[in-house]
């Protein structure tokens, strides 16, 4: 990364951490998730059907993957269009920062914390489980194909959602209609995204004490 | 001046469709020079900043930049290497409202590739310049116009380029900055800056502008302001009698050099063409006195460059009613 993209990654965030939108919608989101997925999965009894296993940790693989999704969706929308609106643009456009160089920059900038959020959540989630020994959250998270999602949908569709806001900021005229189209243009991926996350196969149970092992024989995989 | 052109135009030519914005500029400016590039709204004066600063590609004609051409041939390296070069200041301060002043300065350093080192020292030469050192750490929304523009000023002198355009400078601004902002352009010119000046304020321009470009969607006129004066206006001696003569013919008429009078504004008064006004006022005078007319003024008249800006525009009009 050189010089110029981290100087427009830098005044990304420093202009993020003063928008209360952005500032709500990167704090909320992973609350929500911590809220209602954390609390459904260390609550869960360890006699529960697969079916409840699979709503439950079905709703934690795609609060996961909303993440990546929508985070950026309202960050992007905001960037070209916030720019426009207070002028900032032209006076940027007329430094000797490349077409290339500033859309990595404004690429870049949503990309980090939706990315990095969406990891950290999920690493925080399967340490969490292991400190307490929770083996029914672990066999069902803390599997490869997860693991997989993780690395590389939760950035395809980061990069899907930047490219889509980033279009539409630049070709709308309000910041509000801007997210709200950006919105819209999430959901296609988000459908994908649900049916995926609540269709994945468990692996298998445990328990929150000491571990078993499973009994469900499903094996996973990734079917997304 | 005989100093090398920095920005050289030659049948540059912008077209949005249809539209014309600009056409047919061909001019000159050199280094250390303010270039004051005047005309009514809609003229073509900001698309012209825009094509200089490789924001737009022209349509047709070719220009060069601080030594390097711009137009479709020029590669993305290149455009960032002629940027380094130039700074420009548009009318809209376009700062970011919700970051500091500092963070504004430090953002733009950064994209000119300061180095870390060098830029603390910089933003503080830049903003004292414009007189804003005790608001550098204030964020930017919360500043009044005048200030932002101070900001804005600040931001275009960061790094420190050879052309300098800047758009309405002194829009926004109360006399005394705006005084602040005549003699910091002054002083760049003296450090060989070239500054490419659009403003509405004549007045202003007939102060800083070495040369002067009066547009309207072509170029009117180029040359100094004094050069477009005795292009536009033929010379002219003003009288002021404390009685109306009872026949200016007989009087002013006969005297050698006097080309045709007409009435002044007021009773007694009378504006007589020559083509050498200080040569022929002592003859006119006498002639005045033997004719037995008290004399209570006689001066040259003098056009500002607001009376030879709207010659040049009026002309315009009139060329295009017709």
């Amino acid at each position: 990364m050189n010089y110029r993209v981290r100087a427009l990654v830098r005044k990304e965030f420093a202009e993020y951490r003063r928008n209360k939108l952005i500032v709500i919608t990167m704090t909320a989101l992973p609350a929500a998730f911590l809220f209602v997925a954390a609390r459904a999965a260390f609550t869960l009894s360890p006699n529960a059907s697969p079916a409840v296993l699979r709503a439950v940790f079905g709703q934690a693989r795609l609060f996961l993957l909303i993440l990546p999704l929508f985070l950026p969706s309202t960050i992007a929308a905001f960037s070209v269009i916030g720019e426009r609106e207070q002028g900032a643009l032209e006076p940027v456009l007329t430094t000797p920062a490349t077409d290339a160089e500033l859309l990595l920059g404004k690429g870049l900038a949503p990309a980090v914390p939706a990315v990095g959020l969406s990891w950290l959540l999920y690493a925080g989630y399967l340490a969490f489980a292991a400190a307490i020994g929770n083996t029914v959250v672990l066999h069902a998270m803390a599997t490869g194909s997860q693991v997989i999602a993780e690395i590389v949908l939760a950035p395809s569709l980061t990069g899907y959602s930047i490219v889509t806001g980033l279009l539409i900021s630049a070709r709308s005229s309000d910041i509000r209609v801007a997210q709200q189209l950006s919105a819209i243009a999430t959901l296609p991926p988000l459908v994908v995204v649900a049916v995926t996350s609540f269709r994945w196969p468990d692996r298998g149970r445990g328990s929150t004490s000491p571990a078993r092992p499973s009994s469900s024989p499903s094996t996973p995989s990734v079917s997304c | 001046m005989g100093s090398r052109p920095v920005i050289v135009a030659e049948s540059l030519t912008k077209r949005f469709g249809p539209r014309v914005a600009f056409e047919d500029l061909s001019f000159e400016v050199e280094a250390g020079e303010v270039f004051g590039f005047l005309g009514p709204n809609g003229a073509g004066k900001t698309t012209t900043v825009r094509v200089l600063a490789t924001l737009l590609a022209p349509t047709a004609g070719r220009a060069e930049v601080a030594g390097l051409p711009i137009g479709p041939t020029l590669s993305p390296r290149q455009g960032s290497e002629l940027r380094q070069r130039i700074s420009v200041m548009p009318e809209n301060a376009g700062l970011y409202l919700k970051l500091s002043v500092r963070e504004n300065l430090e953002f733009f350093g950064r994209l000119y590739g300061i180095a870390r080192g060098d830029l603390g020292g910089r933003i503080a030469e830049c903003v004292r310049a414009v007189g804003l050192e005790d608001r550098v750490e204030s964020i930017a929304g919360t500043l009044s116009k005048g200030l932002r523009q101070r900001a804005a000023l600040a931001r275009a002198l960061l790094p420190r380029p050879a052309v300098l355009f800047l758009d309405e400078p002194t829009s926004g601004l109360d006399p005394e900055a705006s005084l602040m902002v005549r003699e910091l352009i002054a002083g760049l010119r003296d450090r060989g800056t070239a500054i490419f000046l659009t403003t509405h304020r004549l007045d202003e321009a007939e102060r800083l502008c070495d040369r002067v470009a009066v547009l309207k969607t072509r170029l009117r006129s180029v040359g100094p302001p004094d050069a477009l004066r005795r292009q536009v206006f033929s010379g002219a001696l003003e009288i002021r009698l404390a009685e109306p003569l009872a026949d200016p013919d007989r009087v002013v008429g006969m005297v050698a050099g006097i080309s045709g009078w007409q009435p002044g504004a007021e009773p007694g008064s009378y504006i007589l063409q020559t083509a050498e006004p200080a040569a022929v006022a002592p003859e006119v005078v006498r002639a005045l006195v033997a004719a037995g007319a008290a004399v209570v003024r006689v001066a040259e008249v003098e056009h500002s460059l607001e009376d030879v800006y709207l010659e040049l525009v009026e002309e315009k009009l009139v060329e295009g009613r017709t």
